[in-house]
This record gives C-alpha cells, sequence and structure tokens, in this order.
C-alpha cells in the first residue's frame, strides 16, 4: 500500500481502489505489528462503515471529498464517538463513551478520512517517552529498543512505521514535535488557537494545541486545511530572512541536528544566528507553568485516588500543585518576556531553525544520555529545545533530516510568525525536492510492503 | 502495587536520575533521598489543597519538587538579571 495520503485519495476518487480495502488492509497490517505497541484500539467496524460511506459517494458520482479513504490514526485524547477518552489514563478506561467525535477527527471524517485506531499516549499526556504504566511503552519503529518520543508516541510510531500516513497528536510542550524527531516524520504544531480543541482531553490550556502528524509536507498541509476549516493561505513571498537560533538551541544537541541545521541555513541562505537570550529561562518557565497548570487541573482525581495515577505523573502532578504561587507569577513574567522576543525575532525573520530533539531516540533502557561531555536526561530533556518555544504560540513544523541509511532518524525544527503555517509547508517541500529531509523507510514498513 | 523503590525511581528516570535506589542513597545525580524537612513541607503544603500525599509518593513528589525548584531558580536569576 502506497504512504501517501494524497495519492490514497486520488485512487479511491477516481475508483481505482476502495476506501473498504484500503482500512480492512491498514486495519490488518495494525493488528500484525502489534509490538510497536502504538494502536490502543482497532477501530474495525467505524473504520468499515466510514469507509462504506466513501465508497458509496464515489459510485454515486458524489464527491467523497479530499481525503477520500485515507486511514488515520488519534491519540487517545481526542474524543472518539462511542468510545471512552482514556488520555492514557487506566481510572478513565470506564468513563462514558464520548457522544461525538472530537471537532477536528469529524473534520476530517466529513473529508472522506476514515478513522481506524487510537494510539498510545503518556498518561495525560506529561511526558516526552510516550511509557505509559497501564498500557505499556511504544517503540520506535526504526529500532524496537528505543523510544518512540511522546507524548503523542503511538500516532508518531503508526506514521513512521508506514502503518497509516496521517495520525493526529497534541501538543503542549513539545508532544508532536519530539515523538516526530524520533520517529522520523513530519509533526505540526500549528498557530496557538488555529486548529479547534473541542472535544480533546486538555492538559495545560495556555499551551496545549492538536496537530497531525505526516510524512510529506503535501499530505500534512492538506489535512492541516481540512482541520482548520479553511484553505491555506500563500505562503507570501520568496523566503528571504532565515536564520538559525543560537544559544540555547545550538547547545546540547548531537552533531548530526546541528550539522544539519546548517545545511538548512546554507541552503536558504540563511543570516547570522539569532540568540535568544530568554530562551533558558523560558524552558524551566515552560517547566514550571506546565506542573502548575497540570497539577491544579488533575487535584480533584488526585484527591480522591493518587494512586491510581502512573507513579511518575502522579509524583510530577502533585509537585507541579504544591509550587508558590508567587513562583507561578514569575514563571509567567518569563513567558511573556521571551515570548516577546521570540515574536520579535520573527517580525525580522520569515523563518528560524532549531534542534527538534537533542538526540536521537535513546534507548528504552537508558535514562541519561551524554552529549557535549554534559548529561541529560533521557526523558524531561527530549523537550529541551521544543518547550520554550511553545510559550509563544508559534506554528512549528518539525522535519526529518536526510539521512545514511540505518542511522536513527532525527529532526529539525521549522519556525515562523503565527497564521504562517504555508510557509512552513512550502519550506518543507523545497527542502524535501533539495534532498535535505526525508522520511526514512522504517524495517517494518519495508516489512510489510 | 509497584515497590517504594520502583516508584521513586520512576520518577528519578524522568530527569535522569540514577536508577538504583541505593544509587539515589548514595546521591548520586543529586538524587538523595528526602530529608524529614523535605517530607514535613510536602505534607504540609498537600494539606492547604486539601490533597493527602500517598506515603509511596513522597519521596517521588520530592525529587520533583527539587527539579522544579533548580528551575525557579534559573526563573529568578534571569528576571533579576534583566532588572539591573
Amino acid at each position: 500500500m502506497t504512504l501517501s495520503a494524497t495519492a490514497i485519495a486520488a485512487d479511491v476518487r477516481a475508483g481505482c481502489r476502495s476506501a473498504r480495502a484500503i482500512a480492512v488492509e491498514t486495519i490488518d497490517r495494525i493488528a500484525a505489528q502489534a509490538s510497536l505497541n502504538a494502536a490502543t484500539r482497532l477501530l474495525r467496524d467505524r473504520a468499515l462503515a466510514d469507509a462504506a460511506r466513501v465508497d458509496a459517494a464515489v459510485a454515486a458520482g458524489r464527491d467523497p471529498g479530499p481525503l477520500a479513504g485515507v486511514p488515520f490514526a488519534v491519540k487517545d485524547l481526542f474524543d472518539v464517538a462511542g468510545e471512552a477518552t482514556t488520555a492514557g489514563a487506566r481510572q478513565l478506561a470506564d468513563a462514558p463513551p464520548a457522544p461525538r467525535d472530537a471537532e477536528v477527527v469529524a473534520r476530517l471524517c466529513a473529508a472522506g478520512a476514515v478513522l481506524v485506531a487510537t494510539t498510545n499516549m503518556d498518561e495525560f499526556a506529561y511526558g516526552f517517552s510516550t511509557e505509559n504504566a497501564h498500557y505499556g511503552t511504544t517503540r520506535n519503529p526504526h529500532d524496537p529498543d528505543r523510544l518512540a518520543g511522546g507524548s503523542s508516541g503511538g500516532s508518531a510510531a503508526l506514521v513512521g512505521a508506514g502503518l497509516v500516513p496521517l495520525a493526529l497528536g497534541s501538543d503542549t510542550n513539545g508532544s508532536i514535535r519530539v515523538p516526530a524527531s524520533l520517529c522520523g516524520i513530519y509533526g505540526l504544531r500549528p498557530s496557538f488557537g488555529v486548529v479547534p480543541v473541542a472535544g480533546t482531553y486538555p492538559f495545560v490550556e495556555r499551551l496545549d494545541t492538536v496537530g497531525c502528524f505526516a510524512r510529506s509536507g503535501e499530505d500534512m498541509a492538506i489535512a492541516h486545511a481540512v482541520m482548520t476549516g479553511a484553505p491555506l493561505s500563500p505562503g507570501g513571498s520568496a523566503i528571504v530572512r532565515v536564520a538559525p537560533l543560537g544559544g540555547w538551541f545550538a547547545e546540547r544537541a548531537e552533531d548530526a541536528v546541528l550539522t544539519g541545521i546548517d545545511r538548512i541555513a546554507a541552503h536558504l541562505d540563511a543570516g547570522p544566528p539569532v540568540v535568544l537570550r530568554w530562551a533558558a529561562a523560558a524552558r524551566s518557565a515552560g517547566f514550571m507553568l506546565t506542573g502548575a497548570e497540570g497539577g491544579h487541573r488533575h487535584l480533584p482525581a488526585l484527591r480522591r485516588d493518587a494512586m491510581a495515577f502512573d507513579a511518575g505523573t502522579r509524583d510530577r502532578l502533585i509537585a507541579g500543585a504544591l509550587q508558590p504561587v508567587a513562583a507561578v507569577r514569575e514563571a509567567e513574567a518569563v513567558a511573556e518576556r521571551f515570548t516577546d522576543e521570540l515574536l520579535g525575532a520573527l517580525a525580522t525573520h520569515d523563518l528560524l531553525l532549531a534542534p527538534a530533539t537533542p538526540m536521537a531516540a535513546p534507548r528504552i533502557d537508558a535514562t541519561t544520555i551524554v552529549i557535549d561531555g554534559q548529561s541529560l536526561s533521557a526523558r524531561a530533556d527530549l523537550g529541551l529545545h521544543t518547550q520554550p518555544l511553545s510559550l509563544a504560540g508559534v506554528p512549528i513544523l518539525s522535519v526529518p533530516l536526510a539521512q545514511a541509511a540505518g542511522a536513527m532518524p532525527i529532526g529539525v525544527q521549522l519556525i515562523a510568525a503565527p497564521g504562517r503555517e504555508a510557509l512552513l509547508f512550502e519550506t518543507a517541500a523545497a527542502l524535501a525536492a533539495a534532498g535535505l529531509v526525508a522520511c526514512p523507510v522504517a524495517p517494518i514498513a519495508a516489512v510489510a510492503a | 502495587m509497584r515497590s517504594l523503590e520502583a516508584q521513586y525511581c520512576a520518577s528519578a528516570a524522568w530527569f535522569g536520575g540514577a536508577t538504583q535506589f541505593a544509587q539515589c542513597e548514595r546521591g548520586d545525580d543529586g538524587m538523595t533521598q528526602a530529608t524529614e524537612d523535605e517530607r514535613r513541607l510536602v505534607m504540609l503544603l498537600a494539606d492547604r489543597l486539601a490533597l493527602t500525599v500517598p506515603a509511596a509518593a513522597v519521596a517521588g513528589v520530592v525529587a520533583n519538587q527539587r527539579l522544579l525548584a533548580r528551575h525557579h531558580e534559573a526563573v529568578r536569576a534571569a528576571l533579576t538579571e534583566d532588572a539591573r
């Protein structure tokens, strides 16, 4: 089966392939790769019903939609009609089923896409690794002994494995960008507020966004347009003002990603690095604000039964809630200063570049990674370069660097001003055409093809 | 239920602390055992939020509080520097 959403939709719209056949094949392939532990539920009945509607539209000569027959999966925090929204938590497994799909799920289905599965995540989205005490660890499709990243790791792993061409995730501090980097695919954190979050389980409302994973900029652009309900406006004039982010964003990162950024910068005729002096403090501010808001959100449940939580999540949430208000206010002040600084840089630059993760996927049994002589957490520090940028609400596309065969994937963040997603997609397409970014084929995909 | 050590080290793994409880006790990577004062502080602060912290969670909460405190130091230092 082709891995492109665009090609699948073209085939189905032309009547060359049935949505039903694609749905059945997709679900069977996902089931055959259960060791990936990416999918939490296979929605066979739902998929067949959705596919039947698409096929009926095609047979009747009606427009089945721009994503006709495209199979997709969603992170377990998206409402799916008739299913409990677990948000990766065992305590929500018996929650009343959602009465309707989340808004973006409904929009994708209205465009002809076929929902096939829900996917694994860190409990309540509080993590960068998709290691879930209740539902297990999602494995990297390029090396099952390595992390897929998180918290949207299940969705990223399915796309990275070539099992679905599109999947939805959420990004609060990097939960789309981190797994996109580690799984070798594109992942979009959209401008804050442009993609509806209705029907998704919240984490930190001031930072939460929902976005998608894809294997090409073209697929990403189509999905994004459907999810926002608006056609993409053109990216604007040719990119002339590009710069890599220096300072914090040029430190504590593997040579592979820094070299990749250098190549992209050279190709785009980038200017000198831009240093954001508030970046380090912003990372800390993001850490504190996430703990504070996340902790207070879950206080009622923690009061009821703290032991029902994943232990790691529980302890982070409690500690977050116990922070003094004065400290949180100071974090907010730093967040504001960093936002002003980043938006100021984006007023004079069309595009900024930064690593998506400091390193390629860590081994599951590793707790630390040493880079440039510094010991980094193989969990919390996966978000080193994504977390500060999340504060500003700007759109960020993680693109997979083209690397030698067999190398573990790693991604770069393309950062633009609010509302300039089209520029990100156009840049990604240009970089792909230049051979600088590419989705590697995972061993699973190669075997299953 | 996971052992106290396993739960403590689940928290430790989050920020790259030692994986073995014994290492935590030795203070590797700053992961010393929670002091009695730290434990009491957690209980006091939680009580103000009408929250009872399970005994099994105290060590992990303290570990995360230490991490947050380091982040707060960074935030405060940046604001102080900016104010100069």
